[in-house]
């Protein structure tokens, strides 16, 4: 069953002087439940939007979300919080997602108490119990955020989302801040809790070699849309998009046989308060031909389980 | 162990400033001053003296005495108590009503922020001493109804920094991910944004003491203040006025007082604001 379900996802940002800034314009896809689902692309196309928009951190302009077949969207008070614990985010920034003014058992521990998880005797257990599973140890309970190294602060960072039991969490370019070493580790860390305790992912990254390693299927969006979605190994393998092609082509590889024609874009990503007619990637694009700067493409299955925004594909 | 240590970060930067160690130093001396005041005078401050009238300040009285023979120094200690009742006080309430508006303005945003920061912009655009003699016009003025009429002309510095740190830290990826694990905003507010949003207006707060001392002693001055026979240094300095060609002493000790005070307290704000900047911080080690 599908456990996370975005359907039509829209936000735009007012300007002043009437400007509007589609940040995410029709965003559709789903996951379900074991799965992580990577979405690539850009600083700026959209991304941690969408990530915010999923736990409700942002009201959707348009569309409709569903975790477990509940309406996100429409949830409000009881109803959201109920659904928020089975829906949690791990940010970029692991010190900037700790409040600096609180302890690690007071961080941690906020969550049991605020869902009454445990009573309040057990939070310091159970908070124990947590950072173990997250491989922190558990003598720096009364340690301030400033006080841990970078990979520490993001196991405690995962530690509280899982404080709540989530069955999906949201990694808003998790691995982006940390060192090669670490992220590594983080990495492994979140495998490990995947196969332990089915937890789903909704991996956003511009890191694809971490997205490859990662995800089971893939989307890369473009100035807020999906350009391309298909399972992991198609898409590095077969990328449909030529978008994704791009993106494929900038990975730097450590062998030279396995060193493709580099294929570097022209111009830059377009402003999403200023985005281009038919398709948004057209003036980019090296493979542009007559309908490209006139009809937006429609997102449609080209082979069996990938799907592409292109008129090559039409 | 956390605290400590942040107190002594926090004292190696401020030591730095050396004009607010100086400040600190004489804002301990007014502090201890006021608090002994009974200890440190040597008369009673509403002891009438007919024998000692307008006496210049010598080995009887310290500090002279004044038109009806009590001594300025006992007056001047009594004085201080009633300065820092009414800088503390006064600020006390102004910082409570500015962080209560300032962040329901910064936190919820919208319509509560438009109509809260437009009072606040009405507040601002009247003369606040010329506020403050229209409703002391109205009330009795008694030391109490001083510090309230202070403390509520004050507000609007403290509510428009309070809601611009409220504005920018509830952005804050642990302000999110508060609210992603269900806290609610009574909780996001007091347990989140607000500990986080304390420096500056600590820091203003600080010098707001300074600035209510002297509205204080500016009322005390021109009679509508702390009623005499109540020492002020506000009204020692209004005998002063009148005597000002025969007793110079009752001139000049009371405004040196105020002086000393008003620019001690601007020197530790200052101090704190130096040493209170996250910049500042992170570039020691």
């Amino acid at each position: 069953m599908e456990l996370l379900k975005v359907e039509g996802l829209k936000k735009y940002f007012h300007l002043r002087g009437n400007r509007v800034v589609k940040a995410v314009d029709g965003v559709t896809f789903s996951l379900s439940a074991g799965e992580a689902f990577g979405l690539v692309g850009e600083s700026g196309c959209g991304k941690s939007t969408v990530a915010k928009l999923v736990l409700k951190l942002l009201e959707p302009t348009s569309g409709r979300i569903f975790f477990k077949g509940r309406d996100v969207t429409a949830a409000r008070g009881k109803e959201l919080s109920s659904i928020r614990k089975g829906l949690q985010i791990i940010f970029q920034d692991p010190l900037a997602s700790l409040n600096p003014r609180m302890n690690l058992l007071d961080s941690v521990g906020e969550a049991l108490i605020v869902n009454r998880i445990v009573s309040k005797s057990d939070v310091k257990e159970r908070v124990l119990n947590l950072l173990q599973k997250v491989g922190v140890d558990g003598e720096a309970l009364y340690r301030y955020p400033h006080e841990f190294s970078g990979g520490q602060r993001q196991r405690i960072c995962i530690a509280r989302a899982l404080a709540v039991e989530p069955r999906l969490i949201v990694a808003d370019e998790a691995l982006s801040a940390l060192d090669v070493s670490i992220q590594a580790q983080i990495m492994n860390l979140l495998d490990e809790l995947r196969k332990d305790s089915g937890l789903s992912y909704l991996f956003i990254s511009h890191n694809l070699l971490a997205v490859e390693h990662f995800s089971d299927r893939v989307a890369v969006m473009y100035l807020g849309k999906i350009v391309e979605m298909s399972g992991t190994n198609t898409l590095f393998k077969e990328p449909l998009h030529p978008y994704t092609e791009a993106l494929l082509s900038a990975v730097p590889k450590p062998w030279a046989d396995e060193r493709g024609k580099r294929i570097v874009l022209e111009g830059d990503v377009p402003s999403p308060a200023d985005i281009p007619s038919g398709c948004p990637f057209h003036p980019r694009c090296p493979k542009r031909f007559a309908p490209c700067d006139t009809i937006v493409p429609e997102f449609r299955e080209a082979k069996e389980g990938s799907f592409v925004s292109c008129h090559l594909w039409g | 162990m956390h605290f400590l240590n942040s107190i002594n970060s926090f004292w190696l930067i401020y030591k730095r400033h050396k004009l607010a160690v100086l400040g600190l130093i004489l804002v301990m001396l007014f502090f201890a001053a006021a608090l002994s005041a009974p200890l440190i005078s040597p008369y009673d401050p509403n002891d009438i003296d007919s024998g000692h009238i307008l006496e210049p300040p010598g080995r009887g009285h310290l500090l002279g005495t004044d038109d009806l023979g009590r001594d300025v120094f006992s007056r001047m200690a009594y004085g201080s108590r009633i300065s820092l009742e009414v800088g503390f006080v006064a600020v006390g309430i102004s910082t409570v009503i500015g962080m209560i508006f300032g962040a329901l303005a910064g936190y919820y945003g919208g319509w509560t922020d438009r109509v809260i920061m437009r009072f606040v912009d009405i507040m601002l655009s009247i003369p606040t001493f010329f506020l403050i003699l229209a409703v002391i016009a109205f009330i009795e003025p008694s030391i109490w109804n001083i510090m309230i009429v202070i403390g509520l002309t004050s507000w609007m510095g403290v509510a428009r920094l309070v809601r611009a740190e409220f504005l920018s830290l509830k952005e804050r990826e642990f302000v999110l991910a508060a609210r992603a694990l269900g806290a609610g905003d009574m909780r996001i507010i007091f347990r989140h944004i607000m500990p986080n949003s304390l420096s500056p207006v600590f820091v203003s707060a600080v010098l707001g003491v300074a600035a209510a001392i002297l509205v204080e002693s500016a009322l005390s001055f021109l009679g509508i203040g702390v009623q005499p026979p109540t020492p002020s240094w506000g009204n020692i300095l209004t005998l002063g006025k009148d005597n000002i060609e025969i007793a110079w002493w009752l001139s000049v000790f009371p405004g040196i007082a105020i002086l000393l005070t008003v620019l001690s307290y601007n020197l530790v704000g200052e101090g704190l604001r130096d040493a209170l900047d996250p910049r500042l911080r992170h570039g020691r080690k």
